[in-house]
């Protein structure tokens, strides 16, 4: 009897064994599908069921997956512990793949298997075109052996495409603290080349090491096409001066941002070249239609000194905007200046799309002030402004009572939840009969 | 017309004059925080042609130097100053060896930046003498002609001060002028004045602070930390500026680009934002940071000007009242007699007892009296200073006293919220009727059913002023009320006079308190203690450098908002 139990429960325990093991299957299937949503899908369930089971089944198919699977399949072997992958990334050294070779290397190499490089070099050179050459730049990040760094150092080379040559730059530029004359003469070689991706990119990793013609000729290129500054600016080498032509044209490029990183890196740089040209560039920016290219642009001019003052902001506050005023009255408020209070007050109520943005530069002010329009806020119509409207509340109570302590959700108040009558009106009712009080005043 | 205008011309220009005669850390320290800058100007030497030279590098290998790319910087500038170089030979001392001259003058300069790098390698934690190492390597100096200098690398330490006159005099006797790369040491560290059995290397002195003694009051009671230990001072050490001061040299600061963020309050809590905070005198005045700089002549000298110096004295009679009344922790590190100053020993201030028991109706009781001593002494003082004419005092000295006027005030308000926390609130905390009555979304703010010992307290910054206070509901009502209307004024004052500097930001490092009960420690099994073994170290060692108490865990100091 005991017996028989024991039989089924192992044909149970080997039927969902297998289960597994065909669904774990499915899906390295589906990281080498030709889908990019499913590959996707796949690679962020792989990671949560990364395993042994998992390392195996990559190792066995790699070398014969799609090419736009093996990246995401690289990652999760980067994730699994060496000693497992040794023997089957050994076998990848023989692949007749250059890549497939290159990963095998690269991954023991960071496994404290050095003499691997070798063949990790030679792989280099003779990957078969840009997709694959990317994919490798990416492996051997940390890899800081003279043959790979010489590798590297060809991919930097006029036809190259833009992504690989800027990549390798970058990572000769962290190889190499004194730039090897090799690397300046394919960089220059590079800056030579009929894309103008790669040209600007050579160019940026040339200015401070020529006379300026590189800094001139990278200028003149990014008033053509300002878009590559976000791509070329980690080149430029930090500690050298940027001659005035180079600062203008980088500063021009703030004239059409197109995110907010590129607002905070390009006036970073021009902070350190050039604080009297970012602080009036950003300054336009303070009116643009986008509510985080204006935010990034007033944190950048309150790193300048003298970059924001009262006045510019003043001037912003009575602006016809609702969005500029919201802005202004949150600088001021962050430059300890209450002024801005009583106009988002006064706006609130015509604020319309800007009612949550609204309910955020509220509970910022520590003000008893605030509290009145923050309840009437948890009853709006949008969720997205209730849970604002919520949050600040929270926030500005926590700050004015620090002698009591809140638990919130005790209220009954939820802003995702249809009936939201009982908890404001206990929460009205609370600050009614206890906030109000002014003890201590 | 003119006559009248002419006396009050030279008065102006007299005053203008007297802070640029003296030796000062200002008149050594050159702007910036790269370390590209100190080294291109060390290796590139005056004029134009390669002229003959030697030069010394003496390297503290911390963790901090290590990890601030400093052998790159540093093979960068050998680099780019190649013909400048042309005839200069280049030793190394390395901080912490027992013979730190590890690499005798050579012009073979890729051996040091190679030096270098291996003395990095291995970075020390230890505290370390690096006025000695600067001492024993002036060997390489011996039979060499032409120019000679030398740069001290030293990030950390500093503070590990011995005999600071003497290596002045071997350096002048050697005629080396001495730069110092270093970082920004806090506004009148009390740091280790406060840690008095710190074990430290043998035959030193735990200093680190910007000036020759500590000339900023500091242990206020109800201030959980001196503002002292977290205020940068645009500075470096004393005694790494006295080494420059005393031989021509120039003291250069390094900072990380990530440490010139804005923090509100560096060990107390900031009730009025989240982090986003930008005072608008958070960029410094480096005119009046400079007036305020510390004096870089000897110790001797220092205490010979202090004594001097009318405003010092009555804040040092001030300083040792307010600790006599047990308003401070800490007593004046000096005593004044008829026109001089010299160092005392360390004394503590007298303990009020205001913490140890919850016995809320005696502790009430002590604070009120105390806050009453707190009011005489700084209404004294303030008086005192009032008399003073602006040239009979150093401007250093006023701004050091002046805050002491305000902190004394600030103390007040916190005894008199103390008294009313323990009057007010904590009654109402142990009160199960009035527990029960809260209404959500509030519930009782201690949720511990054992009988309270004593008393706690953290503090609520001062970065955004006092102002926001008004609003916040705090223990003490109409009397507080007061207290809080006076600490705005003289906050207010003392900020627009100084909020572009070094003490401003000190005087917002400091809080309002906020009390609450403590209770008796919940204490696990104690571990067995072991007999010694014979595998246990018993010769001596050279102490490890404990990590700094509230420091962000950068290595190299703070910076200030006039270092970006």
């Amino acid at each position: 009897m005991i017996a028989a139990r024991t039989a089924v429960l192992a044909t149970l325990l080997s039927a969902s064994w297998c289960a597994a093991q065909q669904d774990l299957q499915a899906l390295v299937d589906k990281l080498a599908g030709a889908d990019g949503n499913q590959r996707n899908a796949a690679y962020q369930e792989l990671m949560r069921r990364n395993g042994p089971e998992l390392s195996a089944m990559l190792l066995k198919s790699f070398a014969t997956m799609p090419r736009e699977g093996r990246q995401y399949a690289v990652y999760l072997l980067q994730s699994q512990p060496i000693d497992g992958l040794r023997d089957g990334l050994r076998k990848f050294l023989k692949d007749p793949q250059p890549f497939v070779r290159a990963v095998g290397a690269a991954l023991l190499w960071r496994g404290g298997e050095k003499e691997h490089v070798g063949v990790l070099a030679q792989a280099m050179n003779a990957a078969g075109d840009d997709m694959d050459r990317s994919g490798i730049l990416n492996l051997v990040w940390n890899v800081d052996a003279p043959e790979v760094v010489a590798a590297v150092r060809d991919y930097v080379a006029p036809e190259r495409q833009s992504g690989v040559v800027i990549s390798a730059l970058n990572r000769l530029r962290r190889a190499e603290s004194m730039v090897s004359d090799a690397t300046l003469a394919a960089v220059r070689t590079a800056a030579s080349g009929k894309d103008v991706a790669v040209r600007a990119a050579a160019l940026a990793f040339l200015v401070g090491s020529d006379d300026g013609k590189a800094a001139s000729e990278l200028a003149a290129i990014l008033r053509e096409t300002p878009t590559l500054l976000g791509q070329v600016r980690g080149l430029l080498r930090e500690g050298v001066k940027l001659p005035s032509e180079l600062v203008e044209a980088i500063a021009a490029t703030l004239e059409a941002p197109r995110s907010k990183f590129e607002i905070e890196q390009t006036a970073q740089l021009l902070q350190s070249h050039a604080p009297g040209m970012a602080a009036p560039m950003l300054r336009r920016l303070l009116r643009h239609d986008n509510d985080e290219y204006r935010a990034a642009a007033a944190d950048a001019l309150a790193e300048i000194p003298g970059g924001l003052d009262d006045k510019d902001l003043l001037a912003l506050l009575a602006g016809a905007s609702i969005a500029e005023q919201l802005t202004a009255a949150d600088m001021l408020r962050r430059r300890d200046d209450p002024r801005g209070l009583a106009v988002v007050l006064e706006v609130l109520p015509k604020a319309d799309k800007r009612r949550a943005d609204a309910a955020r530069v509220l509970g910022g002010f520590r003000s008893r002030e605030v509290i009145p329009a923050l309840l009437d806020l948890l009853d709006d119509k949008d969720v997205a402004v209730r849970r604002q409207a919520w949050t600040s509340l929270q926030q500005v109570l926590r700050g004015l009572f620090p002698y009591r302590k809140f638990e919130f959700e005790r209220s009954g108040y939820d802003p995702a939840a249809g009936d939201r009558a009982a908890g404001i009106a206990q929460m009205r009712s609370w600050w009614q009969t206890v906030g109000a009080e002014q003890r201590g005043k | 017309m003119r006559r009248s205008i002419l006396p009050a011309l030279v008065a102006v220009l007299a005053c203008g004059l007297l802070p640029a005669q003296a030796t000062t850390a200002a008149s050594v320290t050159e702007p910036g925080r790269t370390l590209a800058r100190p080294l291109g100007i060390f290796f590139a030497g005056v004029g134009r042609e390669a002229a003959e030279r030697t030069l010394l590098v003496v390297v503290d290998p911390s963790a901090g130097l290590a990890q601030s790319g400093f052998a790159d910087a540093l093979e960068v500038a050998l680099r780019d100053n190649v013909e400048a170089l042309a005839r200069t030979r280049i030793a190394l001392g390395v901080v912490g060896r027992k013979d730190p001259l590890v690499l005798a003058p050579t012009v073979e300069h890729i051996k040091v930046g190679a030096a270098v790098r291996e003395a990095l390698a291995k970075p020390s934690g230890d505290f370390v003498n690096v006025y000695a190492a600067v001492r024993d390597s002036l060997s390489a100096f011996s039979g060499a002609s032409g120019e000679r200098a030398a740069l001290l690398v030293s990030l950390e330490n500093g503070d590990a001060e011995d005999d600071v006159e003497q290596v002045v005099a071997a350096l002048s006797k050697a005629k080396v002028r001495l730069d110092v790369l270093t970082s920004e040491a806090t506004l009148a560290d009390s740091y280790w004045a406060a840690r008095p059995n710190q074990d430290k290397p043998r035959g030193t002195t735990l200093t680190g602070a910007d000036g020759a003694v500590i000339d900023l009051p500091w242990g206020f009671v109800a201030q959980q930390f001196a503002a002292n230990e977290t205020t940068p001072s645009g500075y470096a050490m004393w005694g790494l500026s006295r080494l420059a001061a005393g031989t021509g040299g120039r003291v250069y600061l390094h900072s990380q680009k990530t440490q010139t963020r804005h923090v509100c309050g560096v060990y107390s809590q900031c009730l009025f934002c989240t982090g986003d905070h930008l005072p608008p005198d958070e960029a410094w005045n480096t005119a009046l940071q400079a007036q305020l700089a510390p004096s870089a002549a000897s110790r001797a000298e220092v205490y010979g000007e202090l004594g001097r110096d009318p405003a010092y004295r009555a804040m040092i009679e001030a300083w040792r009242a307010a600790a006599e009344a047990g308003l401070m922790h800490s007593g004046p590190p000096v005593r004044v007699t008829t026109g001089a100053a010299q160092p005392d020993r360390a004394r503590t201030g007298r303990g009020l007892d205001l913490w140890s028991t919850a016995s809320f109706d005696r502790n009430a009781k002590r604070a009120e009296e105390a806050a009453q001593k707190a009011k005489a002494i700084a209404d004294k003082l303030a008086a005192q200073l009032g008399a003073l004419a602006p040239e009979e005092v150093q401007p250093r000295t006023r701004a050091a006293a002046e805050y002491l006027v305000v902190l004394l005030q600030l103390t007040r308000t916190n005894l008199i919220g103390y008294a009313g926390f323990c009057r007010e609130i904590a009654p109402e905390w142990f009160d199960e009727k009035a527990r029960a009555q809260l209404a959500a979304p509030e519930v009782p703010s201690i949720d511990d059913d054992r009988r309270p010992v004593g008393v706690g307290y953290t503090n609520l910054c001062l970065c955004h002023g006092v102002k926001p206070f008004f609003a916040v509901e705090l223990p003490g009502g109409d009397a507080l009320r007061a207290e809080l209307l006076r600490l705005d004024e003289l906050y207010t004052a003392y900020m627009a006079k100084y909020g572009r500097s070094q003490f401003g930001m000190a005087l917002r490092h400091n809080g309002i308190a906020r009390y609450w009960p403590t209770f008796p420690g919940i204490v696990g099994k104690v571990p067995r203690v072991r007999p010694k073994t014979d595998s246990e170290q018993t010769g001596p060692i050279t102490p490890r450098r404990p990590p700094r108490e509230g420091s962000s865990g950068s290595p190299s100091g703070p910076t200030t908002g006039g270092g970006r």
